[in-house]
């Protein structure tokens, strides 16, 4: 009895993804006939390949995975940087600029897009990895979430290593941030799932497939290709795997980073 | 001379006063003790020796140079934490060896004085755990261990002890007196607990409420303390203290408390005298009272075994003398007998024995000691 | 030190995030006149403008339609799914790990699966329709559809969000009290409602105000999808703001649609948590 609804719960969230594959497996006719559609025996396999030359998803992924490597590391050390001093230090104006941080998690990055443009073409960014990485540098959630793990380091910590001739840089990288790990990881799998599921502020900044980001790129094989539904499932598939997979190997530290008080999508 | 001074030392967070003027020199080679109860400012003095904490006026010297603007780490001084700080992401060795890698000493020479330090502590087979995989003692050992790795000239250690249990810590105290003096290097030490100070300290010095109280040999302090609250604090079951009135009579001098008459000695008379006053609090330990015949009278509340010793606790009759000197109806005496002795009844009434040459005498006003 | 800390993170706020939030404040007091590169300050003439424009009421309607749409069954799905999730057998694990898979889908991917379901052609849901022969529905095509096929988008491909985060309210609840309920003769249907849905109400709150946030922030769905059509049926506010500022290249138009973007979502966060905080449990 729960299983049956554990099942069927399952088999409603699961269809989607089932019939996007199941379809993506066959050429033209043969998908369209229900219940066969459902059952791709034997698997049209070549599509996969024109995926690639056709569909140029290579370049894209490889786009994807540059830029969100990109602001993942960016995120990661500015938010260690900005955590610790917030953890750490006393300096005037400290709770007015934690409160400046926290400000930026008001403003969606929707409403400052027009703006944002003019400054990345008047930087000459258009269509480049900088333009799509530079805005997502810094990030106040992940600056709170390892401020919070900081402050979890036990202030007895910190004198030991002063009197061991340690200062704030060699405790930051010798003490603090090794504690801090699982939020810092949950902040690196977080700010890489977000950084390669960008769409709106990539489709605006980049216009050839050398910097197309693999969103954008799902966009340009679905307008260029509306015929070839197979192939256009294909490149669905195969944008979706690397992050599938990704997120099986990481899970604890995802739904770590989910539930940590706040989301921004 | 790496010894310690502290001239007027003041400590104010915000606008308390954690530590109040202390003068305070601690020798080469010395274990002092810091004892006091909790927010006495002895925590504080340690961490303005650390450089933790920066003094906010008077002076203070470490081997006669002020130290006020060097960084902790070049005070020359390693600290034991309460909670013993280990980094919980390093093994016991990388612990140990982690004071040393920041003064870049030669890899190979870490580890051979890690080695060293370890083996003294009997640590030599746990160099590869991690500190949540040691028992409480292991992990106080690994921090001593941390600490003596850098041969400083100061120790400080901060209550070191209060995270055992009852066996281990007897036993470590033995370990940390017999390491004072294989090393022979000046030790500072914290506690609330004055068994550890009267056992472990070379001397020690009583803080309260931010204020030294005394400092001395551990003989010293027990023998002659300079206040009511060392008298009170020092000594375990504390020591007896009654408000009692001086009287004359025939140039003999008495302490009356009821109907209880203590005869003063000379000595002690001439101190009432010199102090000109007409009543006192006259302090006796528990180990200085006999059942038996004597001037004070007093029934029986309580009897507390200890198994090798015995508590009686007393209440003196005719109530205190001095009516508005205390809100306890009538005093209480606690009585330190020899399981062998023979015990008296609740309830019954005896006659108390006070040993005449162990009389103590405080000002009833400052509490202060008028007592040779 | 502590400048030399925060430079970083302070530098790349200030370039993206307060300079271009004051601009466009600023751009919304410029007009840009049609067929040229004439700008002409205006002053608050055009945010006036925006607020009496009918095109922009629309729009606002429409998303506050499609949050309607979104987020309440949004909740409910992840609320029965983490309900489901949350007993004691053996290879829930498996089940938990397929809830939690939408949140790998990014909205283009999402957008793409939907086709797959959706199109008129190849759909499975129209496939099947032809198989009884009857005749396709053209969901992405329809005023009457298209924002309830967008909203189906949203709903899936925010629920693995939606219940990673109920899940984890529910673990936050102790066993002892369920076990206690059970002791005291308390049915499944009495558990939920006396125990799981009042502690876990702080969750289901934090999840409504993001996910309303989010909504008003939907973008992608509309662009693969519809196109902020039929008919503007599906012109949610962002779409409208891209669409003013990219396509029809009005930027102060579209800025002062912005301005009231962030105005709303201001305002949303504000009141949903001073009013909903009093009717939550321990919120």
């Amino acid at each position: 009895m729960q299983y049956t609804a554990l099942t069927v719960a399952a088999i409603v969230v699961l269809l989607p993804i089932y019939v996007t594959v199941a379809f993506s497996l066959q050429t033209g006719a043969s998908a369209l006939d229900f219940p066969s559609s459902l059952f791709p025996f034997p698997p049209e396999l070549s599509v996969f390949r024109r995926v690639f030359s056709v569909g140029n998803l290579g370049r894209y992924m490889l786009n994807s995975a540059i830029v969100a490597v990109a602001i993942t590391v960016a995120q990661v050390l500015t938010s260690i940087l900005a955590g610790y001093a917030f953890a750490f230090l006393r300096f005037p104006a400290r709770n007015v600029v934690f409160v400046g941080f926290l400000a930026t998690l008001m403003v969606p990055s929707e409403v400052t897009i027009v703006a944002n443009y003019d400054t990345i073409v008047g930087f000459d960014w258009l269509d480049s990895y900088q333009g799509l990485v530079a805005p997502f540098m810094a990030t106040a959630f992940g600056t709170f979430l390892v401020r919070q793990a900081f402050l979890a380091v036990p202030q007895d910590l910190r004198d030991a290593s002063r009197l061991d001739g340690y200062g704030h840089w060699g405790f930051m990288w010798g003490v603090a941030v090794p504690l801090a790990r699982p939020a810092i990881a949950a902040l690196g799998v977080f700010s890489f799932l977000l950084a390669w599921n960008q769409y709106l502020w990539p489709l605006l900044i980049t216009n050839t497939d050398d910097r197309r980001t693999v969103q954008i790129g799902l966009k340009t094989l679905a307008s260029n290709n509306v015929n070839e539904f197979n192939l256009v499932f294909a490149g669905t598939v195969v944008a979706s795997i690397p992050i599938f997979i990704l997120l099986l190997v990481f899970q604890k530290q995802l739904v770590r980073g989910l539930t940590s008080g706040a989301v921004k999508g | 001379m790496p010894g310690v001074s502290f001239v007027e030392a003041t400590k104010k967070f915000d606008d308390v006063v954690a530590l109040d003027r202390l003068t305070l020199d601690v020798d080469d080679g010395e274990f002092l003790v810091l004892v006091g109860p909790s927010g006495c400012g002895k925590s504080t003095a340690l961490r303005l020796i650390a450089g933790l904490e920066e003094i906010t006026s008077g002076t203070l010297t470490i081997g006669g140079d002020d130290v006020t603007e060097v960084e902790p780490q070049d005070r020359d001084l390693a600290m034991v934490f309460q909670s013993y700080a280990l980094y919980p992401h390093k093994s016991v060795r990388q612990n140990i060896e982690f004071p040393l890698k920041s003064r870049k000493v030669p890899a190979d020479e870490r580890s051979a004085r890690a080695d060293q330090a370890a083996a003294l502590l009997g640590l030599s087979e746990l160099m590869d755990r991690r500190p949540a995989q040691l028992s409480g003692g292991q992990r106080q050992r690994v921090a001593l261990a941390r600490a003596i790795v850098r041969e400083p000239q100061v120790f400080l250690m901060d209550e070191p002890l209060s995270n055992l249990d009852a066996k281990t810590r007897v036993q470590t105290r033995a370990e940390l007196s017999d390491l004072h003096a294989t090393l022979g290097a000046t030790i500072i030490y914290v506690t609330h607990d004055q068994v550890e100070a009267m056992t472990m300290g070379t001397r020690i010095a009583v803080l309260n409420d931010g204020r030294l109280q005394q400092v001395g040999t551990p003989d010293e302090v027990y023998d002659r303390p300079a206040n009511l609250f060392v008298a009170g604090f020092i000594g375990s079951p504390p020591m007896n203290t009654v408000h009692a009135a001086v009287e004359r009579d025939d140039g003999s001098v008495t302490a009356r408390v009821g109907r209880s008459s203590v005869p003063l000695d000379g000595a002690l008379a001439a101190s009432v005298a010199a102090a000109s006053v007409d009543h006192v609090v006259l302090g006796v330990r528990p180990e200085h009272l006999t059942i038996g015949q004597g001037p004070m009278v007093a029934t029986v509340r309580n009897v507390e075994s200890l198994g090798h010793e015995r508590h009686v606790v007393c209440e003196l009759a005719g109530g205190p003398h001095d009516p508005d000197s205390s809100p306890v109806a009538a005093p209480l005496l606690i009585v330190r007998q020899s399981a062998d002795d023979a015990s008296p009844s609740v309830g019954s009434t005896v006659e108390l024995v006070p040993r005449l040459d162990q009389l103590h005498l405080f000002h009833p006003d400052t509490g202060e000691r008028i007592s040779p | 030190m502590a400048l030399m800390l925060l430079l970083p993170s302070l530098v790349v706020f200030g370039l993206f995030v307060y300079y271009p939030f004051g601009r466009t404040i600023w751009l919304g007091l410029f007009r840009t006149s049609p067929f040229g590169n004439r700008t002409t300050y205006v002053g608050f003439e055009q945010y006036a403008d925006v607020l009496a424009s009918s095109d922009f009421h629309h729009s606002l309607w429409v998303t506050l339609v499609f949050t309607v749409m979104t987020v309440p069954v949004g909740l409910a799905l992840g609320l029965g799914l983490a309900v489901l999730a949350h007993q004691r057998l053996s290879g829930v694990g498996i089940y938990r790990t397929i809830f939690s898979s939408t949140v790998a889908t990014s909205v283009a991917v999402a957008s793409l699966m939907f086709i797959a379901l959706l199109s008129p052609s190849v759909g499975l849901i129209n496939q099947i329709i032809k198989g009884f022969d009857g005749d396709p529905i053209y969901f992405l095509q329809r005023p009457g559809w298209a924002l309830i096929a967008v909203a189906a988008v949203t709903v899936w491909q925010n629920l693995g969000v939606t219940f990673i985060v109920i899940s984890a309210g529910l673990q936050s609840v102790p066993d002892d009290l369920y076990e206690s309920a059970r002791l005291d003769g308390a049915s499944a249907w009495m558990r939920f409602v006396d125990i799981t849905l009042p502690l876990v109400s702080p969750t289901l709150l934090f999840g409504f105000v993001v996910l309303t946030i989010t909504s008003f922030q939907t973008f992608g769905q509309i662009d693969l999808l519809t196109g902020g059509g039929p008919l503007d049926a599906t012109n949610l506010i962002v779409f409208s703001i891209y669409t003013e500022a990219f396509r029809n290249f009005n930027p102060g138009v579209a800025a002062a649609q912005a301005v009231v973007l962030f105005l709303i979502v201001l305002a949303l966060t504000v009141v949903q948590l001073k009013l909903v905080e009093r009717r939550v449990f321990y919120g």
